[in-house]
């Protein structure tokens, strides 16, 4: 996925010194949960759920798994709506994804959780990837287009795929 | 909760989009518990912010005390649905005929 949103947006790279949108996200989910696991408020078993591993020393509070009222108070997740091939439209946050859009709205398309933390940092990463990456036809953002030029990055409208 | 209440208005500059932040983290504070703002996603050239509530009118009477004298409320659009139905009931601008997120 994130190959082909270079190779659609002019196999655009970060400038120097700036992240890949894939050590972006990695970094982010990794760090996030190590930092919440570490924090008492996410437990292991969920770090480790969702792929992450163990992190920390469980006390008894953790080895109890949290209410879902809990979970979905203390956790936002970060999401990627795309289309029905796969394509990027947009970035959202929510705390649950999973009624976010009609089946209508989603057009035949779905939702991705790319990570989920606290809200805060799930901002501070959306901001990260709307100017990062290449801008979805649901987004449109004039002022994310023109973040991205100031960073020498290809602006819409891209150009087509390879064969 | 039963519905979800959005609220949608333009955003056209990182100070718009911004403050679109600062709306959300105010709702969060101030809406009372029955209430629950969800999250936001920004569409093409709009914001909207999605708030799950069991009584929708209440919620957005809320959201109208909250942000009424805000710059926002002005192009505020606002509508709800069932979380099960597709849906919307426009709830403002009084005479508003369409709602989509897009």
């Amino acid at each position: 996925m994130l190959r082909q949103w270079r190779n659609d947006a002019g196999n655009l790279e970060p400038a120097g010194g700036f992240p890949t949108p894939n050590e972006l996200v990695e970094t982010w989910a990794a760090e996030t949960l190590q930092r919440q696991v570490a924090e008492g408020k996410v437990a292991p078993w969920f770090a480790a759920a969702m792929g992450a591993g163990f992190f920390g020393k469980a006390t008894d509070d953790l080895r109890t798994p949290p209410t879902a009222k809990v979970l979905s108070k203390d956790l936002t997740y970060l999401y990627q709506k795309l289309g029905p091939n796969g394509e990027h439209l947009k970035y959202g946050i929510a705390k649950d994804p999973a009624t976010r859009y009609t089946q209508e709205e989603l057009g035949g398309g779905r939702l991705k959780i790319l990570t989920s933390g606290s809200r805060q940092d799930m901002l501070r990463l959306e901001r990260n990837l709307h100017e990062t990456l290449p801008i979805g036809r649901e987004e449109g953002q004039k002022f994310y287009i023109q973040k991205q030029i100031d960073r020498g990055y290809v602006p819409p409208p891209y150009a087509p795929s390879a064969p | 909760m039963k519905y979800q209440l959005v609220l949608q208005w333009p955003v056209s500059s990182m100070t718009d989009y911004d403050a679109a932040i600062a709306v959300e983290d105010v709702l969060l504070e101030r809406l009372s518990d029955t209430n629950e703002v969800d999250g936001h996603d920004a569409g093409e050239g709009e914001v909207n912010i999605f708030i799950r509530t069991d009584d929708p009118k209440s919620a957005f009477q809320e959201v109208q005390t909250i942000l009424g004298g805000r710059a926002c409320w002005v192009h505020m659009r606002a509508a709800y649905r069932e979380v099960a139905r597709s849906e919307y009931t426009i709830l403002w601008p009084e005479g508003q005929s369409e709602f989509s997120i897009a």
